[in-house]
């Protein structure tokens, strides 16, 4: 009978594991702010942002196209909702028509902040500033956004998920 | 040795338990039966958060105070313009002091979420994303114009058009991110945010 007990608890146990590993942690406390570092490197790697540029377009694409989920979609500054594989196709053609950046054009994330979580998916936001350089390689602000950026650990590795990129005026 | 063969069986039964039901939760796919039917329901979902359609609520402060047991514990709000980011409680604290001015909502007002999709879902089945395209409406005067002093939280606008029933005027139009996180066997709302898109007409 005692067999059938702890068969009974092992179920149990193996099935709500997974749900709540890291459910508990708090914002604040050690484990929220180391994660809230990590994503904020993820989410860098993400945007091929500070020591992640990438002085060609082209492999910045193809690195995301390989780092986002496979479920990834992003709402651009016009509300248009872009999955995955549109995303890839539109970066890959203004990759294809400007080949080269400038150190420190594009997205420029900051004031990352972990909102969320739940499980395995992490919630932030940050305020994105971006730039474009002109002719003569002078880089100037083009416009900012808040953004919500989410995050799912899958096989051990944060991955981006989703953002949702509202414009800010200036 | 018996108990030794008892335990590695427990510990067997466990894997392949936890790893089928992580299993089947992920199977989902966009566009069969269980993606189309979590859709559904994160669809009703949405119009209760929203208090629209069959949730109705005709004081404001009812709303309110639904949402506020309907959010869950950490959910959070971006849009544009000045309120930007706001926490579960800046969000009640906000809609709580609208609801003392204004109280009354007439059917229809307020966010309409039209053209709701699920995008992707994670967590073995209980986190979920989703985009639908929300319309906000206002009533209108008796110069048949949007009635900007008996509502919060609409900037006035010059640019609106009245909606099928001509009793409403939609003024701004967003795509809103909606974000479902299932709790005891209940979808809430985690998180919503909006990204402006021109007005449709």
């Amino acid at each position: 009978m005692k067999y059938i007990w702890a068969l009974l608890f092992v179920m149990l146990f193996s099935s709500a594991a997974p749900t709540f590993a890291q459910e508990g942690m708090k914002p604040g406390d050690k484990n929220w702010v180391a994660l809230e570092k990590q994503l904020d490197d993820v989410n860098n790697q993400w945007l091929c942002a500070g020591k992640y540029y990438k002085p060609k377009m082209q492999d910045c694409v193809n690195f995301r196209a390989s780092y986002w989920s496979d479920q990834f979609f992003e709402v651009g500054r016009t509300g248009m909702t872009q999955t995955k594989e549109q995303m890839v196709a539109s970066q890959t053609a203004a990759a294809t028509k400007n080949p080269n950046v400038v150190r420190g054009t594009g997205p420029n994330p900051q004031d990352f902040k972990l909102m969320s979580v739940y499980g395995d998916i992490a919630l932030a936001t940050d305020l994105t500033i971006f730039k474009t350089a002109d002719a003569n390689g002078q880089v100037s602000e083009s416009g900012r956004a808040n953004v919500l950026r989410m995050f799912v650990k899958e096989n051990g590795k944060w991955r981006p998920a989703g953002a949702v990129l509202i414009p800010v005026e200036k | 040795m018996i108990k030794i063969r008892l335990v590695c069986l427990l510990l067997l039964s466990g894997m392949l338990l936890g790893s089928a039901s992580l299993a089947s939760a992920q199977e989902m796919k966009k566009g069969d039966k269980a993606w189309t039917e979590l859709e559904a329901t994160l669809r009703d979902a949405n119009q209760k958060w929203l208090c629209q359609g069959k949730y109705y609520q005709p004081k404001r402060i009812d709303c309110v105070h639904q949402r506020a047991a309907y959010w869950d514990d950490q959910f959070f709000e971006m849009n544009p313009g000045a309120s930007g980011t706001q926490t579960k409680a800046q969000m009640v604290e906000g809609q709580t002091a609208g609801a003392k001015t204004y109280a009354d909502v007439a059917p229809g007002e307020g966010p309409n979420p039209t053209e709701f999709t699920l995008m992707a879902v994670y967590n073995h089945g209980t986190f979920a994303m989703a985009v639908d395209h929300t319309l906000f409406k206002i009533r209108v005067n008796a110069q048949g114009k949007p009635d900007f002093e008996h509502v919060t939280a609409y900037v006035p606008t010059d640019k609106w058009y009245l909606d099928d029933s001509g009793k409403l005027a939609v003024v701004r139009e967003v795509t809103y991110a909606r974000v479902f996180v299932k709790k005891n066997g209940e979808w809430r709302p985690a998180v919503g945010a909006s990204s402006p898109r021109a007005l449709s007409k």
